[in-house]
């Protein structure tokens, strides 16, 4: 008999975890086009800049 | 016949608006060509106001002037901020994101990469040289 219940709290958290790790991933793949975008464009320009270098430096 | 001329007219119509979205990315690239080539011959007076630390790089991923810039200097940022611009909102689009999020994104990776002695501002915008 308790088992509809807990089935019933369970679904929506379960439900909601989902959302949240489509979210994240949505987030990470957005990141990872707008870096390569970044990248794609501005690499030549920074392999010429003086005040770039291409390994990142340590404050 | 002037029934004919009308349809003509907005099948080229028509025609044309759905060729628009597939002629724009490559009219598109064509701009942001244009804006690197300025941009690459802009370097070497933008690096040259960076190392002597009268311009620095804020968290928004433009140049922002931390002394007093002459007319010239202050072209040249204004200048290259336009066309940052530019490209941020060109990438914003390809990539489904705001120009906002794409200087932000910008900003983050010239604060690894900058050399020592840059002026940048971190993200809660405090400003430091590297």
């Amino acid at each position: 008999m308790k088992s509809p219940w807990l089935l019933a709290l369970l679904l929506p958290m379960v439900a909601a975890t989902g959302c949240i790790n489509v979210k994240a991933h949505i987030i990470v793949d957005v990141n990872v086009k707008v870096d390569k975008a970044l990248d794609d464009f501005f690499g030549d320009l920074d392999k010429k800049s003086v005040t770039i270098t291409e390994t990142p430096v340590q404050k | 016949m002037t029934a004919m001329r009308t349809l003509w007219i907005r099948l080229l119509f028509t025609l044309a608006v759905i060729s628009l979205p597939v002629a724009m990315p490559g009219l598109q690239a064509q701009n942001l060509g244009a804006v690197k080539q300025r941009m690459a011959q802009r370097l070497p007076q933008v690096d040259a106001l960076k190392d002597r630390g009268t311009v620095g790089e804020n968290n928004r991923g433009f140049l922002e002037a931390r002394a007093a810039l002459s007319g010239a200097e202050n072209q040249t940022v204004s200048a290259e901020n336009a066309d940052r611009a530019e490209v941020y909102s060109a990438l914003a689009q390809q990539t489904g994101t705001s120009s906002d999020q794409v200087g932000r994104a910008r900003a983050k990776k010239i604060a690894e990469t900058s050399s020592p002695g840059v002026w940048l501002q971190d993200e809660s915008g405090r400003w430091y040289k590297k």
